[in-house]
């Protein structure tokens, strides 16, 4: 998963610091493996430098210098960069169901319409289970079909996984909104 | 059915569940602004969707969605509460599905539809050929033509050796190869199918939807398939998604492909990748 868009879609919230990011992002996705902190600061530098988010204020309290201390609020640019992700479809392929998971707890914590990129999520995926299916029948050799019908049932589960989402999110916004208070 | 019942709806032709990109549609079937309710239940809050000639269209959504309410209205087996439902046999010939008197929207579905339902309801006292015999003697057509057109299209299913087999004898993907050859031998107009793989195992249900759809296809037939499993919606020109009695906004059609088709990996491609471990820590 792309840690800096997801930083992003934190500060999308508010402005917040370096550090409050980090423990942001642990809470919501980080329960096994946490971010390093110095994964946020090169994400948040990256960020930074093109134009996505600004230096807003240090912390008058902070015990160090460093990205600790610095307060940084999304640009425009930034804000329109992660709305824009968030109805990005993602690639049908195995694996897709972590970066999915990241997409809906961030349009969740900044009320974006989940259903709707759910829905554009599923067609991209129909549309490549279509393309897949299409190759099937034209194919006359088996181990070709038997290697389509695998890339087929990934897909088909990412669309299980997204119809199961899309009926619990309300549990979920109540869970991941618990965690962010 | 009556002339004075035909109507020129032009608003609804001006549903935008379809990009514009053709500029003269040949739409057969038009819905607009569709509303039902059962009881205190509604079932359908609006549904506009445009049907080409010759299109395969899944309908998907999950249970409750309102996608077989939405396919009833549509064939003309139940009325909407609200909105037009309007039928081209020709272009320039618009039918209101909405406003014909139950002996009319019978005879339309007789002679102009086809359908195929999850559990096919073939007659178990009769064998294959006889099952598929019926609706074309119904029809009006002699007993000569009615079982030779019958052989024809359990030829085409791929079920010809088994056209003498009591409809009780055969098996569940034989069944269904049967009711859909029952079903297109008529040659509808729209062919309606509603979850019609449901009772199959994955192999069965990819020959039925290969054979029905390559057969549909080859005669012109409009397909409409209510289906929740989208490997079924997959064989479709084009899917919509039913939720809460409306229809999802389909953004991919609507703006064109974006970054998920940009790239498009071969098969040989996703083999590697699915071998491969560290294509996923590289995410």
């Amino acid at each position: 998963m792309n840690a800096q868009n997801s930083l992003l879609g934190l500060l999308n919230r508010g402005p917040n610091y370096g550090y409050e990011l980090k423990k942001l992002y642990d809470q919501l996705f980080g329960q096994e493996k946490p971010i390093l902190a110095g994964q946020v600061y090169s994400s948040l530098s990256r960020l930074e430098r093109d134009a996505k988010i600004a230096e807003l204020a240090a912390r008058p309290d902070a015990p160090s210098e460093g990205p600790d201390r610095i307060k940084y609020q999304i640009t425009p640019a930034g804000s329109a960069y992660f709305q824009n992700w968030l109805r990005t479809p993602e690639e049908a392929s195995p694996y897709l169901q972590a970066d999915l998971y990241y997409k809906v707890v961030l349009a969740l914590i900044n009320d974006v319409n989940t259903n709707e990129f759910l829905d554009i999520q599923r067609h991209a995926h129909i549309a490549r289970m279509r393309e897949l299916t299409r190759e099937r029948e034209r194919s006359r050799n088996i181990a070709h079909v038997l290697l389509i019908d695998n890339a087929i049932f990934h897909i088909e589960a990412d669309l299980r996984w997204i119809d199961l989402t899309s009926r619990r999110i309300h549990h979920l916004k109540e869970e991941v909104c618990q965690n962010l208070a | 059915m009556s002339k004075s019942r035909l109507t020129t709806d032009s608003k609804s032709g001006a549903s935008k569940s379809r990009p514009t990109t053709n500029p003269a549609p040949d739409f057969i079937l038009q819905a607009h602004q569709l509303r039902k309710t059962f009881g205190e239940t509604e079932a359908m809050r609006g549904i506009s969707l445009d049907i080409q000639r010759g299109e395969v269209v899944a309908i998907m959504g999950p249970s409750g969605s309102g996608k077989s309410t939405l396919l009833h209205c549509l064939a003309g087996i139940i009325r909407p509460n609200h909105g037009t439902v309007t039928y081209f046999e020709q272009p320039a010939t618009p039918l209101r599905i909405d406003q014909l008197s139950d002996a009319e929207r019978t005879k339309l579905r007789r002679h102009q539809f086809g359908f195929v339902f999850q559990f096919s309801q073939l007659v178990p006292e009769l064998t294959a050929l006889d099952n598929v015999a019926i609706p074309l003697l119904l029809s009006g057509h002699s007993r000569a033509v009615a079982y030779d057109q019958a052989e024809h299209w359990l030829d085409r299913m791929g079920v010809h050796a088994k056209r003498h087999q009591l409809a009780t004898k055969l098996s569940g993907g034989q069944i269904q190869r049967v009711a859909v050859a029952r079903a297109l031998a008529i040659e509808p107009q729209i062919l309606f199918a509603d979850e019609p793989t449901g009772s199959l195992d994955s192999l069965n249900s990819e020959k039925v939807m290969e054979l029905f759809l390559h057969a549909a296809r080859a005669n012109g037939t409009t397909v409409i398939i209510v289906t929740h499993e989208p490997t079924i919606a997959a064989y479709a020109d084009r899917e919509i998604i039913v939720r809460d009695g409306q229809i999802a906004p389909d953004h991919l059609a609507a703006n064109g492909p974006r970054s998920a088709s940009a790239s498009r990996p071969t098969v040989n491609q996703l083999a590697s990748r699915l071998n491969s471990q560290e294509a996923h820590h590289e995410r």
